[in-house]
């Protein structure tokens, strides 16, 4: 009796070891370790300037900073079973989850990710400091659950499809003036898909733990390689009236012009042959650029080929030259002319 | 035996009333469709007239946080806190299309701006510059047994008009608005934002 006891104890302990392990394992690593490997668009050429990256400043609020959650609500009814009804949420991730030092490896991550993109030369006379501000960044899930107990018992319980949402507030200035400061924010929000990478439809089905957590750490991990994808464009953006690239002086061998989709999460790009009029490639890539025209607008980027963005003295004499062979006329967006074929 | 049985019925609501006096869940973080739920049904729309006014309709930021909204029902017990949250990408995007569309309508000239660009000094001078920067947002589908299907929508955004006699007016406002299915509930909360901008300008 004594010895059945015992292996039923040394049993709760294994798997309660089991559980433990399985429910950190996340929680130990770096998950932002994954971000070195994020494919970055890269600049043909660099600005002429530097670029000095502050160290974040984080400005979440404390449920987010804490993964505080709203508490399960519980009602019991005592039938001839007693019925519980428990639902929770917003239930925000565990910041431990994402990673112990997460403030720190995101500065390293937008120095990394600046460098990558080829953004910037040395040049330490023209020099630009950008200081980011954490504002958002959290995973938000929601649970629901019917217990029923009596002699036996019997738990169905679910776990909605969690949101992750990051912002980065971004205030780019000079040196030798820094009182003239360009403000920009950059905001991703991603709803779980089980069709994206990372992610499984099952692991949300099998309702473990383990697996919905893997989940929600994935949604705002994702959240997050989405802004980061976007963060060189919107400081180029920022620099693009301080001329610090190449100007448009001759005209271009091909072109771009450009249409959001309806969900504004990616854009069909058409390279064009200036001479012949021939398209020479028609994708559809996530959009890493600002909007720039409403869903279903061909117009003409305001950035070059080496990817720059043109300033405005520069993107108007690109248009003079496209005009040349090319309808395009601002219509009714101010910020780029639209495109209408050729003429 | 029939106290026992007393005192264990005691003891089951005596549960339910320490255990259902738990903290009541939020629906969605700053997203209470509860709030929203008390609106009458409304998809009435102002016509304004702009007299062929000049506007640079700029927009700043989208800063709706996520989940922009949330799939609810009511058919069971109690309404489910969100069944399936569902999520417009660039909500603060689609109501700036839809209030330039409104404005136009209501015999306006616009221009839309997507960037914060010097514009050019005609414009400067002849226009009125409105900047919007969409502060939150959300939008709710909720299913009800005796009202059928409809939309709620809310949308906080800080308004910054520009007058060509150079006075400068900024305010932060908020509209909502609660409609059936198929009405676009984007087009009424943009109509309200004109009626704004025309009480204002």
């Amino acid at each position: 009796m004594k010895k059945i006891l015992f292996y039923k104890i040394l049993l709760i302990i294994t798997f309660s070891l089991l559980f433990f392990a399985c429910t950190r394992a996340d929680k130990t690593g770096n998950m932002l370790h994954s971000f070195k490997n994020i494919d970055i668009k890269k600049f043909q050429y660099p600005l002429n300037c530097k670029i000095e990256v502050k160290s974040v400043i984080d400005r979440r609020s404390e449920f987010e900073r804490k993964g505080v959650s709203q508490k399960k609500y519980h009602t019991f009814i005592p039938l001839l079973l007693l019925f519980m009804w428990t639902s929770a949420g917003p239930i925000y991730t565990d910041i431990d989850s994402y990673d112990y030092d997460f403030i720190g490896s995101l500065d390293k991550i937008i120095i990394d990710t600046i460098k990558k993109s080829n953004l910037s030369s040395n040049n330490e006379s023209r020099k630009y400091v950008l200081q980011p501000e954490l504002l958002h960044f959290y995973s938000v899930s929601y649970e629901k659950g019917v217990y029923a107990f009596g002699a036996g018992g019997m738990a169905e319980t679910h776990n909605y499809f969690p949101t992750g949402y990051v912002c980065i507030k971004l205030s780019l200035f000079n040196e030798k003036t820094p009182t003239q400061k360009q403000v920009r924010y950059i905001t991703n929000a991603f709803l779980f898909n089980p069709s994206a990478k990372k992610l499984s439809i099952n692991h949300t089905a099998m309702t473990g733990i383990v697996e919905s957590e893997k989940n929600k750490v994935a949604v705002a991990l994702i959240s997050l390689e989405k802004a980061l994808k976007s963060l060189p464009n919107v400081v180029d953006e920022m620099l693009a009236e301080e001329k610090l690239g190449k100007s448009v002086g001759i005209k271009p061998k091909t072109f771009m012009i450009v249409r959001l989709t309806k969900e504004y999460d990616f854009q069909e790009e058409m390279i064009i042959d200036y001479d012949t009029g021939l398209v020479i490639s028609d994708t559809i890539v996530p959009r890493t650029t600002a909007i720039i025209s409403k869903p279903n607008e061909w117009v003409v980027p305001p950035y070059s080929e080496s990817g720059h963005w043109l300033s405005s003295k520069d993107y108007g004499y690109y248009i003079d030259i496209l005009k040349l062979k090319y309808k395009v006329k601002y219509k009714d967006n101010i910020t780029c002319a639209n495109f209408y074929g050729i003429k | 035996m029939i106290i026992k049985s007393k005192n264990i019925a005691l003891f089951f609501f005596l549960m339910l009333f320490i255990l259902s006096g738990c903290e009541t869940p939020m629906m969605l973080l700053n997203h209470n469709p509860e709030v929203i739920i008390k609106k009458k049904l409304d998809n009435s729309i102002n016509e304004n007239d702009f007299q062929k006014k000049i506007f640079v309709l700029r927009m700043v930021n989208d800063l709706s946080k996520a989940p922009t909204g949330a799939y609810l029902n009511d058919h069971y017990f109690f309404v489910n806190p969100v069944n399936q949250t569902y999520l417009l990408s660039q909500p603060g995007f689609v109501l700036f299309e839809k209030i330039a569309d409104a404005l136009k309508k209501q015999n306006a000239i616009v221009y839309r701006q997507y960037n914060q660009q010097e514009i050019n000094s005609d414009l400067k001078y002849h226009a009125c510059i409105v900047t919007l920067s969409v502060k939150d947002m959300e939008v709710h589908l909720w299913e009800r047994k005796k009202e059928g299907t409809f939309y709620l929508a809310k949308a906080h955004a800080l308004l910054s008009i520009h007058l060509p006699s150079g006075e400068h007016i900024s305010s932060e406002d908020s509209v909502s608005a609660k409609v059936n299915e198929s009405d676009d509930v984007f087009d009424v909360l943009a109509n309200k934002f004109c009626d704004i901008i025309k009480t204002k300008i």
